[in-house]
C-alpha cells in the first residue's frame, strides 16, 4: 500500500490544560476523502487547526507523507503548506479585498503571472463554486454561504495537493451543498487531490466519504473509524451509530 | 397546605411536606417567568429520601415551572434523594428529560471565583511576564521580517502601503494641527503671565520654542496618534483575528507579521517625524499670536529671539523622539492586534490596551529621554 498522505501518531490537542482530545491515531490516504465528524464543540476544528500546523499537538506528531511536520522547520513546513488549500470556519476571507483579489492572493504569492491571467483564473476557480459574476464584490456585500463558497474558491486556487474543509457546507441550501460535494468528488477525480472535512451532513458524508473520523466528545478521543457504510453496519459503539442514523431515526 | 390553588389566578406557590422519608412538593397557581417562588428548603433530605411532585393545582405553567423543578432536582441529587417524576404532566417530563440529556461538562470553569487573594496575584505576574516575554518575542520577529524585507523576501504591497502613510499622516494633518496651535497659545498665554512679572515678557518666545520643538510637538504628536492609529491597528488586526484572517494569511504562507505589521511600522516611523516637525511650527505659531496680541511683542522680535534658542540640535531632539515614539505606538498597536481574543469584546480589550500602553511607553521613553539628555547635558 502507498505512504499515507497524512499520519497523526497519539495526538493529544489541548488549550492550555484543557485537554480537549487525547490519543488519536488515524492515517489518511492519498486521494481519499476523509471526513472528520462528532458533537458540536468535541474538537474537530481544532484537529484540522493541528493538522495544517496552526496549532501545536501538546503530545504525538504529525506526518506529510514519511516526513515529519510537527518536527519540521520552518522553511521545510511552508513547502508544505504550498501544497495545501483551507477554507475556515468563518469563512476568513480578507475583508479589504475583492472576492476576485482574495482569490488572487496564493496566486500572486506563488505564481508570476501578469494581472490579466491572474484575474482570469480568479474568475474561474469563483465561477466553480457558482460565484461567476461576483469577483469585485467585497465580502461583506455577500452572503454567509456565499462567503464559505468564495473561501472555496481561494483554498483551490492553485489546486492544491490536499485540501482542508471547515464546515464547507454549513449554511449552505441544499443544492448548493450538493453542488458542492460534486465539486469535491470531481476535484479528486481530475487532480487526485487528498480531502479532510469536517462536516455534520449525513448526507455529504453518505455521497463523499471514503473514510471517517469520530471524535468522541465523552470519551475524548477516536472512537471509531472506517468507510460511512461500515461504520453504520458494523458500529463499533452505539455512539457512532446514533451520530449517523440521526439517533436511530432513518435510514437503512 | 396553605393557600394554594384556590382561584385560577393565584400567584404561584410551592410548598414541602416531609413525612417518613417522602417529600412531597406541591405547587399550584399561575407559574410565570419572574413571580416565581423561591425553591424551599427540603427540612430532613438524606440519603434515599423520596421526592414526588404534585402539580394538579397548577393552573398554567411555562419555563419558570421547569426551572423550579430543575434547581430542585439539582438539590434534591447533591442531598442523594431519588426524584420521581411520574406524577408530572408528560410534556413538562419530556422538557426535564431534554434539559437533563447531556450531563453537565467539566470544563474546569467552575472553580475560577474561588481563587484567593496570593493565587490571583501571583497569576497576574505570571500574566504579566508572559505578556512581556510575548513582546520580545514579537519585537525581535518584527526585526527578522524587516532584514526579509530589505532582502527583497517578503514582497511588499504598495497600494496598501499608500493607504497607510495616507491615513497615519494625511488623515493626522487636521486634528494634530488643532492640537498643536492650542498647545502653543496655552505655553504663550501661561508663560507671558509669570514672565510679566519680571518685565521678561520677550522670553516668551524662547519658553514656547524650546517647550514646542523638545516636548510638546513629538509628545502632543505620539499621544494623538497612540488615540488615533495605535487603536485604528489594534483594532484591524483584532478583528482579522477573529475572523481567522491571519490563520488563513499563515496558511497560505503570508508571514503576518511581514504582511500587517512592518507596513503599519514604517508608515507610522516614516509620518510620526513629519507630524511632529508640523506640530511644532504651528505651536511655535500658535504663541506667536498670542506674544503678538496680549503681550505686544512683534513677529519679527519673536522669530529673532526664538532663533537664539531653537536651533537644529532642538529640532532633531525633538524629530528623533517622535521616531521613537512611532515604533513604541505602531508596535504595541500591532501587538495587541496579534495578541487579541477572537470575540467582539476581546478586540474592544486589545484596542484599549493598544492606546493605554502607548501612552504610558511615551511617556516612561520621555522621562527616560529627559535624564539622558541632561546627564549628556544637551
Ligand atoms: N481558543 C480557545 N481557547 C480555549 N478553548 C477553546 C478555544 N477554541 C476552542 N476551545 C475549546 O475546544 C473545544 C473544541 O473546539 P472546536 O472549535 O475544535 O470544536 P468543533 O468540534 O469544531 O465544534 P463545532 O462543530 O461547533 O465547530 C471546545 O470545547 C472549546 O470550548
Ligand atoms: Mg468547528
Amino acid at each position: 500500500m502507498s505512504t499515507p498522505a497524512i499520519t497523526a501518531e497519539s495526538i493529544t490537542m489541548a488549550y492550555g490544560s484543557f485537554v480537549v482530545m487525547n490519543d488519536l491515531n488515524f492515517k489518511i490516504n492519498p486521494g481519499s476523502i476523509c471526513v472528520i465528524m462528532g458533537g458540536s464543540g468535541c474538537g474537530k476544528s481544532t484537529l484540522l487547526k493541528h493538522l495544517i500546523g496552526l496549532k501545536e499537538p501538546a503530545a504525538g506528531e504529525i506526518f506529510y507523507g514519511k516526513e515529519s511536520f510537527t518536527k519540521a522547520d520552518r522553511e521545510t513546513r511552508s513547502n508544505f503548506l504550498r501544497k495545501i488549500g483551507v477554507t475556515y470556519q468563518s469563512g476568513a476571507l480578507f475583508s479589504s479585498l475583492t472576492l476576485a483579489e482574495n482569490v488572487a492572493v496564493p496566486l500572486q504569492k506563488e505564481l508570476n503571472l501578469k494581472p490579466k491571467k491572474v484575474r482570469d483564473i480568479a474568475s474561474y476557480k469563483l465561477a466553480l463554486v457558482g460565484l461567476a459574476g461576483f469577483e469585485d464584490f467585497y465580502p461583506a456585500e455577500i452572503s454567509g454561504g456565499m462567503r464559505k463558497r468564495a473561501a472555496l474558491a481561494r483554498a483551490i486556487a492553485l489546486d492544491p495537493d490536499l485540501l482542508f474543509f471547515d464546515e464547507p457546507s454549513a449554511g449552505l441550501d441544499p443544492l448548493s451543498s450538493a453542488r458542492l460535494d460534486e465539486l469535491i468528488l470531481q476535484l479528486r477525480e481530475s487532480l487526485g487531490t487528498t480531502v479532510v472535512i469536517v462536516t455534520h451532513e449525513l448526507e455529504s458524508i453518505f455521497a463523499i466519504a471514503d473514510h471517517c473520523l469520530y471524535l468522541d466528545v465523552d470519551e475524548k478521543t477516536l472512537t471509531a473509524q472506517g468507510s460511512p457504510k461500515d461504520l453504520v453496519e458494523n458500529p463499533p459503539n452505539d455512539r457512532v451509530y446514533k451520530f449517523l442514523t440521526r439517533n436511530g431515526q432513518s435510514r437503512t | 397546605m396553605s393557600a394554594a390553588g384556590k382561584t385560577a389566578a393565584s400567584p404561584a406557590t410551592a410548598d414541602v411536606s416531609c413525612d417518613s422519608g417522602t417529600c412531597r412538593v406541591v405547587c399550584a397557581g399561575d407559574w410565570k417567568l419572574g413571580e416565581t417562588p423561591d425553591v424551599p428548603q427540603f427540612p430532613h433530605t438524606s440519603h434515599g429520601n423520596k421526592i414526588t411532585y404534585d402539580v394538579s393545582r397548577v393552573t398554567s405553567w411555562d419555563s419558570s415551572l421547569a426551572v423550579f423543578l430543575l434547581t430542585l432536582a439539582g438539590e434534591a441529587r447533591d442531598t442523594g434523594a431519588i426524584i420521581d417524576t411520574d406524577a408530572l404532566p408528560k410534556d413538562l417530563q419530556h422538557l426535564l428529560a431534554l434539559a437533563l440529556a447531556v450531563p453537565e461538562k467539566e470544563t474546569g470553569r467552575d472553580d475560577l471565583p474561588k481563587k484567593s487573594f496570593v493565587t490571583r496575584t501571583g497569576e497576574s505576574v505570571l500574566d504579566f511576564l508572559d505578556t512581556t516575554k510575548a513582546a520580545i518575542t514579537f519585537f525581535g520577529q518584527l526585526m527578522i521580517s524587516s532584514v526579509c524585507l530589505f532582502r527583497g523576501r517578503i514582497p511588499f504591497r504598495m497600494r496598501e502601503f499608500y493607504l497607510l502613510i495616507q491615513e497615519t499622516g494625511v488623515g493626522a494633518l487636521t486634528i494634530v494641527g488643532l492640537v498643536a496651535t492650542l498647545t502653543g497659545l496655552i505655553l504663550a498665554f501661561v508663560g507671558s503671565v509669570q514672565l510679566k512679572q519680571f518685565g521678561a515678557e520677550v522670553y516668551v518666545a524662547d519658553l514656547v520654542g524650546i517647550s514646542m520643538a523638545r516636548e510638546m510637538g513629538s509628545l502632543m504628536t505620539a499621544i494623538i496618534m497612540a488615540g488615533r492609529s495605535g487603536a485604528a491597528f489594534a483594532a484591524h488586526i483584532g478583528s482579522m483575528k477573529a475572523n481567522e484572517e491571519i490563520d488563513a494569511l499563515t496558511t497560505l504562507g503570508i508571514e503576518p507579521h511581514g504582511h500587517l505589521v512592518l507596513p503599519r511600522v514604517i508608515a507610522l516611523t516614516l509620518m510620526m517625524p513629519l507630524l511632529s516637525l508640523y506640530a511644532t511650527f504651528l505651536g511655535i505659531i500658535g504663541g506667536g499670536v498670542i506674544s503678538n496680541a496680549t503681550l505686544g511683542i512683534s513677529w519679527s522680535q519673536y522669530i529673532v529671539e526664538m532663533q537664539t534658542v531653537v536651533n537644529i540640535t532642538e529640532i532633531s531632539i525633538g524629530v528623533g523622539k517622535a521616531f521613537v515614539f512611532a515604533v513604541l505606538v505602531a508596535v504595541s498597536g500591532c501587538f495587541s492586534g496579534m495578541r487579541s481574543g477572537t470575540d467582539a469584546a476581546a478586540v474592544g480589550r486589545a484596542t484599549t490596551d493598544a492606546v493605554v500602553n502607548s501612552i504610558v511607553l511615551i511617556v516612561v521613553a520621555d522621562s527616560i529621554f529627559a535624564v539622558v539628555f541632561s546627564i549628556l547635558g544637551i
